[in-house]
């Protein structure tokens, strides 16, 4: 093409260039907005996504009271801090204790952090004995961490084979069945009296 | 009825997006075309539309991933293929392959963030394979301006800092997420250390940038950010004060005409080339690019802008704020905080990436050697790009299985709309 003829016709051709630029931004932009909606419609029917179960409070303290639940995500670190994935502000909890992952059906794997402590179902772990053999909470264990005494409990899916129930002269069974008369979610909500979200 | 109409608007919007951006590549290439009567030029006004449908429809039949960042990158990557082919067609050609190629890394990033669980076992290899590949320069690489961060092998030269950006990443997610301070917070530090060594500040600045916001984004400290932004400032004055290269780019920033014919040459140039492009750009095809010295890396914002004009710039920009906004969405959703620091870390290398070499050329911010993500050319570069863009599709691809199991497990299956 004829130098001239080419300097007129891409002069012409900006303007095409443009509105085609604004409609791909307008284009992308909507379909950010549309899929968000989508999003959000799909997470209103399904209110426990992201969680695979709840620690329910056996004994706590004046703002995590006994009776009250807390959702668990999948993979995170049980604290005191605010900024923690479940907050246990309760005497005795580290601003990060725990850090803690979904492994398998019925299996949340425990490790504590550097000098911190904790028990399953009345066995202390430390993160130097959950290094050399790795620690789990399965459906029913109790975590006992500070002042703080949590029963595991797993949602249909991801619980895996239910353990027997313990025999009821253990410390586990004692503190799971005698410091809390009603279990939580007897009392009618999902998530017991109070939720809590981490 | 009613969500189906919704999710068919959702559908649509998609196949807008994708259409749009084949018309518009299809007629820039036919306008090169016609000025050149070379067959080349018609030859891609058929290849890229063709390769950017192939890309948003049929790849994520190929491996599970995000529609719209397959768009987003397609229209970026095509955007630097016809900037390089107006200026110089070879390099178009090379910047075709490498996209391929970077398709394929996309891929494999793609089954790595889907195989990789939590990362432990990964981030464990990747920490010495790092380290080697950030110590290499410094054995062996050739010094180019002013930063000795290049090697060759076997004829080919890349640099090792734009691989270890995506391991550093993996590695700082995996120890964030267990929050291990005293196993990634060292490794960061050499990292750093090492770049320093090699000259090489612009990717030193973004390894620290999204190290420090990682971290925040883990913790959640205003804190930490702010004594964190505090050292950067310190390290900054402190660079500023050691390093002859520092002082000589501030002074530019502040005025490049003081030394037009010597140091303030390029970024003179680039903003003669911003402003002489107006609204609405010189016209695809004219105009003047190859005054600027680096016009296929560094600046190629300052040839956009003059061929194109600040309306198709601004679009550009909105482009890379849609990439970033995908990528703090698919990292927000993340079940799993390895995931999740994964792909905002991700999405924070590109973001600020695009903010420090667009502010260096518009003389927002003093000028730093790294290239645009997609558009520069450069195979390295185009490579972690995709690479990164692997990664958040990758977690993109998780979160959208979590949800499908959620609705299966809350029984709701099709009813629930997925």
């Amino acid at each position: 093409m004829a130098p001239d003829v080419y300097q007129v016709v891409a002069y012409a051709m900006r303007y095409w260039f443009a509105l085609l630029g604004a409609l791909i931004v307008w284009r992308t932009f909507r379909w950010l907005r549309k899929d968000r909606q989508a999003k959000h419609r799909r997470l209103r029917s399904l209110p426990d996504a992201g969680m695979i179960g709840e620690l329910a409070v056996l004994a706590g303290s004046d703002e995590l009271q006994s009776g009250m639940s807390v959702p668990v995500p999948r993979e995170g670190v049980l604290g005191s801090a605010r900024t923690c994935d479940i907050t246990v502000p309760v005497p005795g909890v580290a601003r990060e204790h725990i850090y803690f992952r979904y492994e398998s059906a019925g299996r949340l794997v425990i490790e504590p952090g550097f000098r911190q402590i904790c028990r399953i179902d009345g066995v202390p772990v430390t993160a130097r004995s959950a290094r050399k053999r790795p620690a789990a909470l399965a459906h029913g264990s109790v975590l006992e961490v500070g002042e703080a005494a949590l029963c595991m409990r797993f949602f249909v899916g991801f619980a895996g084979e239910l353990r027997p129930a313990l025999a009821e002269d253990t410390p586990a069974a004692a503190l799971r069945y005698g410091a809390v008369p009603a279990r939580p979610d007897e009392a009618g909500s999902a998530y017991g009296n109070e939720e809590v979200r981490g | 009825m009613r969500r189906n109409r919704k999710e068919d608007k959702a559908r649509r919007a998609g196949k807008g997006l994708v259409w749009a951006v084949m018309l518009f590549f299809f007629s820039a290439f036919l306008l090169l075309g016609l000025r050149d009567m070379a067959y080349q030029g018609f030859l891609l006004a058929v290849t890229v539309p063709a390769m950017i449908w192939l890309g948003s429809n049929v790849l994520p039949l190929l491996f599970p991933s995000d529609r719209l960042l397959l768009s987003l990158t397609n229209f970026l990557c095509a955007l630097g293929v016809l900037v390089l082919y107006d200026t110089s067609p070879s390099d178009a050609y090379s910047q075709m392959a490498f996209y391929g190629i970077g398709i394929a890394a996309m891929g494999v990033c793609i089954w790595v963030v889907r195989l990789s669980g939590s990362g432990r076992r990964l981030s464990r290899m990747l920490i010495p394979l790092s380290l080697l590949l950030l110590s290499l320069p410094l054995l062996m690489g050739t010094e180019i301006n002013g930063a000795r961060n290049w090697i060759r092998v076997a004829g080919v030269s890349f640099q090792p800092s734009e691989a270890v950006k995506i391991l550093m990443l993996i590695v700082l997610a995996a120890f964030m997420s267990r929050r291990r301070f005293w196993i990634w917070f060292p490794f960061a530090v050499v990292c750093l250390g090492l770049l320093m060594l090699q000259k090489d500040l612009g990717t030193a600045l973004l390894y620290y940038g999204v190290a420090l916001l990682m971290y925040f984004a883990s913790c959640g400290s205003f804190a930490v950010l702010g004594a964190g932004l505090a050292g950067g400032a310190g390290a900054a004055f402190l660079g500023y004060r050691m390093f002859a290269h520092v002082r000589r780019r501030v002074a530019v920033w502040r005025n490049p005409w003081a030394d037009y014919e010597n140091a303030g040459y390029q970024i003179a140039q680039g903003l003669m080339a911003i402003a002489s492009g107006g609204l609405l750009g010189v016209g695809l095809g004219l105009g003047d690019p190859t005054r600027i010295p680096e016009y296929r890396n560094d600046f190629i914002f300052a040839v956009i802008c003059e061929q194109f004009g600040l309306i198709f710039a601004v679009c550009v920009l909105a482009m890379y704020v849609a990439l970033v906004w995908r990528g703090a969405t698919v990292a927000m959703a993340a079940r799993r905080s390895f995931h999740g620091l994964l792909a905002m870390g991700a999405t924070l290398m590109l973001g600020l990436q695009t903010f420090v070499i667009i502010g260096g050329v518009i003389k927002l911010i003093p000028l730093t050697g790294v290239t645009l993500p997609f558009v520069s050319y450069g195979g390295s570069s185009l490579l972690s790009s995709m690479c990164l863009i692997g990664l958040i599709q990758g977690v993109s691809s998780l979160n959208e299985d979590d949800l499908r199991e959620d609705a299966r497990l809350a029984y709701l299956g099709e009813g629930a709309g997925l």
